[in-house]
């Protein structure tokens, strides 16, 4: 059963138009990866489909209900999980109330239990819950923009490039993070410069270029694919 | 019959000092993009100087001022405009150095504020909250006419001062600083990457929209004879605001149309609805501004660009080559939009329509 | 002595009246990014309101200011659905924003001025008793206008500070687009900003024609530069920097009269703003100058 499906969808800022008519499928459980160049439209499409963005045209479904015309707090509300690239925290906020805020729409005790697991996964943000969010290094601030959002425990997971601008290292702790997500069974759509690292924790990647969508199969398809992976992936 | 001459020539000389007012204006907020709220102070400066070389020295009886003397006209507006633009000159450097946006506008406001109050306070100043009055008007004696010829000899003077501010302005807004402050107004971080000084850019903008004020201050004080703190506040200001916002921000033509529209059409045309039941005279007064208050709303709403928008200056050359045609006119620039989205369109600039 | 020491008396009311004023501006400034110049004149509304509520439902001083206060919160609440919010969705320029806001202050002042004319009006059962403690005395009224914002302000802080609301709304005032992605809705949220604001401004407005004895059409456009200093002094849009904000602006008014001309404490204020902005732009209350990046 596809838990998030695009139909033809069109988006853009503005009257520019980016994303040509996008289609694809994510299933319940699967990692599917983005990968494509700069300016493909990647980080728009997925902004269409969380709801930052209007859906120009085309249709936009989860779990079966249309959502096209939804506006982005009551797809959150319904699962739709997606941290943005820059900016996915409450900087003047501290951690354990960015947390909340994750868990917004939840009950009291429910925060609890909720906050509880999930710094279980991200014991990273333990000795950091009375920090400001502004405060933290740019690791700690993605592992908490991950955090905030799997405290509303989203039906998927949608992420814009979440090692950018990260150390090596962090880098490496982040994308270990999302594969043992995906082990948990999370559904997870991810857009990814590092396309290689990304393909490797994926089930199944799509290329977009140019607004369109390029190529589509098996995650590994790609990293052993010839041309694709010199064109995309910058393998000689 | 006269009566009406008189005061269809009285329309006149606010006409043009509004069209005066609304060029300076258009200049630091329509092209350099300054967000000066409070543009009444430079016109208080440039009227409180000009009274003050005209009236001779200063007899502490009747009322006390600073400078008192008396010098031939027109050189007490001179002194008006050079009072302005020394006025732009000192507060730029509060305004423009560091504060931007929001910050800016408050500044003015709140800078305009403390002139006032500081005006008013001081009687040694410019005779306080009471003014300065009896200032006579130029070459009265001279001339020698009749009200209305008078009148007609005064509107050709404003006349004059409002076609040369037309005309120094046509050239500003074709000059290198009128396309280097429409690039500042658009996008100060890249104007200022291609090694243009937005500091003095916009200074100099402030500074002739400073004299400009200062002009029109003379102008005013020479026609009315008396000037006030009373006579000069934020409102005054918006009247301006309003008027190149009606008209058309960063279009001279826009702002004399605005100078047309509210400060004479709406302004001073509704004093003519005559006083029944319980309307007044402080009623229709206030209607007035009610009047204003809306219709720059909805213009804002409807019509933010104005009766004339900006007129579009593009590269005829680029257009070709890149887009492979002659940009079609009255569709807009196409390259610009594609490139940088519609606002950008001032900045691909150099040939005017 | 005992002059400095009424002037501090003075200098806390100021200070009172003024944190009320300055934290219903600054809460709009800092949650819907709107710099609001009909703020004044919201005030001056506030104080008719009760002075309508004295006259046509025979209220008493202090249900009149409740009164004020409601009736003001309900005419900040439709400004903002009618202009203010239609305006902000369509991405208007911010200082297109300000005339905005300037011209609802002129009409909203001009409406006053047809139905009031430009005359000074006063409250009735005011009392004229004091209360001393030394060279320190204040009127009965003054001293009710502390406690009631020292009241108003403590609950505010808490509000914001440990309620789930209180969080929703510093998170809004840090990044609306990542608010609405937690599921929160912000522009009910910004409802309850305006309300509440303009709840502040009607209250302060009242407060502010008891303290003066008097009130007229423009009384509150001419103390609103003066909450504007409060609120950027002690850091735009931040609500415990617009207390401090109004703390330092408004002894430092009351207490220059011990040694300048009243009639200079405002431009003692002013200059405190401008010196402020020039100096230390981000207020005294660490802020984070959202307003002057925002467009």
């Amino acid at each position: 059963m596809a838990t998030l499906e695009a139909h033809e969808v069109i988006a853009g800022y503005g009257r520019t138009q980016i994303v040509h008519g996008i289609s694809m499928e994510v299933d319940s459980g699967e990692v599917v990866c983005i990968v494509g160049p700069n300016g493909a439209g990647k980080s728009t499409f997925i902004k269409a489909l969380a709801g930052a963005l209007p859906v120009k045209g085309g249709i936009v479904r989860f779990q079966e209900i249309d959502i096209t015309r939804l506006n982005q707090e009551i797809r959150a509300r319904r699962g739709i999980g997606y941290v943005p690239q820059t900016q996915d925290v409450f900087p003047s906020l501290t951690t354990r109330e960015n947390l909340a805020m994750g868990a917004y729409l939840c009950k009291k005790h429910e925060l609890k239990i909720r906050q509880a697991a999930v710094l279980e996964r991200f014991p990273q943000l333990k000795k950091v819950l009375a920090s400001r969010a502004g405060s933290l290094s740019g690791g700690e601030r993605k592992l908490l923009g991950i955090a905030r959002v799997l405290m509303a425990e989203p039906k998927v997971l949608i992420l814009d490039e979440p090692s950018a601008g990260l150390s090596p290292q962090y880098a490496d702790i982040v994308r270990g993070h999302i594969r043992n997500l995906a082990h948990d069974g999370h559904t997870v759509l991810i857009v990814e410069q590092h396309a290689i690292e990304a393909l490797e924790i994926s089930d199944r990647a799509m290329v977009f270029v140019a607004g369109r969508k390029h190529f589509e199969g098996l995650a590994k398809d790609l990293l052993e694919s010839e041309d694709l992976g010199q064109m995309f992936l910058g393998r000689r | 019959m006269s009566h009406y001459l008189y005061y269809a020539l009285t329309l006149g000389v606010y006409f043009f000092v509004y069209c005066l007012l609304g060029l300076g204006y258009n200049l630091q907020y329509g092209l350099a993009g300054i967000n000066n709220v409070a543009n009444y102070s430079f016109v208080a400066f440039g009227a409180y100087l000009a009274a003050v070389t005209t009236l001779g020295p200063s007899n502490s009886l009747v009322q006390s001022y600073i400078l008192g003397t008396s010098i031939a006209w027109p050189l007490p507006l001179l002194v008006g405009a050079a009072a302005g633009a020394l006025t732009s000159l000192v507060l730029g450097f509060i305004f423009l150095l560091r504060l931007r946006h929001q910050y800016q506008a408050i500044v003015t406001l709140v800078v305009a504020q403390v002139i006032w109050l500081l005006v008013g306070n001081n009687p040694g100043l410019f005779n306080g909250y009471n003014g300065l009055a009896g200032v006579p008007q130029p070459l009265e004696s001279v001339v020698n006419l009749a009200p209305v010829p008078y009148e007609a000899f005064f509107v050709g003077i404003t006349a004059l001062c409002a076609l040369l501010g037309f005309a120094f302005m046509r050239r500003v807004v074709r000059s290198p600083l009128g396309r280097v402050l429409r690039a500042i107004r658009e996008d100060e971080s890249v104007a200022s990457c291609f090694g243009r000084n937005v500091f003095w850019a916009q200074m100099s903008a402030f500074i002739v929209a400073g004299t400009m004020a200062g002009l029109a201050g003379g102008l005013l004080v020479e026609y009315l004879g008396a000037w006030s703190p009373s006579g000069w506040s934020p409102y005054e200001g918006f009247v301006v605001i309003a008027a190149l916002i009606i008209g058309g921000t960063a279009n001279n033509i826009g702002a004399a149309l605005g100078a047309f529209i509210v400060p004479v059409a709406i302004y001073e045309l509704t004093g003519f609805i005559p006083p029944f039941g319980p309307v007044n005279a402080q009623t229709i007064d206030a209607f007035r501004w009610i009047a204003i208050g809306i219709i720059v709303l909805l213009f804002l709403w409807f019509r933010p660009q104005g009766v004339l928008p900006e007129p579009r200056r593009r590269f005829r050359l680029v257009d070709r080559i890149l887009v492979g045609q002659e940009p079609i006119p009255g569709k807009g620039l196409f390259l610009s939009q594609k490139m940088h989205g519609s606002d950008a369109t001032s900045v691909v600039t150099d040939e005017t329509k | 002595m005992s002059i400095f020491v009424a002037s501090l008396g003075f200098g806390l009311v100021t200070s009172a009246i003024l944190a009320l004023a300055a934290l219903g501006f600054t809460l709009q400034a800092g949650m819907t990014n709107v710099v609001n110049l009909a703020y004044g004149d919201m005030m001056t509304a506030g104080a008719f309101a009760a002075l309508v509520g004295q006259s046509a439902l025979r209220l008493s001083l202090w249900p009149a200011l409740v009164f004020g206060g409601v009736i003001v919160a309900l005419l900040s609440f439709v400004t903002n659905r009618l202009v203010i919010r239609p305006f902000v969705a369509r991405g208007t320029k911010s200082f297109q924003m300000i005339i905005v806001t300037f011209a609802l202050g002129i009409i909203l002042q001009y409406v006053i001025v047809m139905k009031w004319g430009e005359n000074f009006y006063a409250y009735r059962g005011l009392s004229l008793s004091l209360f001393k403690w030394g060279s320190f005395e204040l009127s009965y009224e003054q001293l009710t206008i502390v406690i009631m914002s020292v009241l108003l302000l403590g609950g505010f802080h808490v509000l914001v500070r440990y309620s789930r609301m209180g969080r929703a709304l510093r998170a809004m005032a840090d990044d609306k687009q990542l608010a609405r992605a937690c599921g929160v809705n912000v522009a009910r949220l910004t409802d309850i900003v305006w309300l509440i604001s303009g709840a502040l401004a009607g209250v302060s407005g009242v407060a502010l024609a008891i303290n003066a004895g008097s009130f007229n059409e423009i009384f509150g456009a001419n103390f609103m530069l003066i909450v504007v200093a409060a609120a950027i002094l002690g850091g735009a849009g931040e609500p415990n920097g617009a207390m401090v904000g109004a703390v330092v602006v408004g002894f430092a008014m009351e207490v220059s009269t011990v040694w300048i001309a009243g009639s200079y404490s405002e431009v003692v204020a002013l200059i405190l703003l401008i010196v402020a902005v020039l100096v230390r732009p981000q207020g005294l209350v660490a802020g984070r100058g959202k307003w002057v990046l925002a467009q």
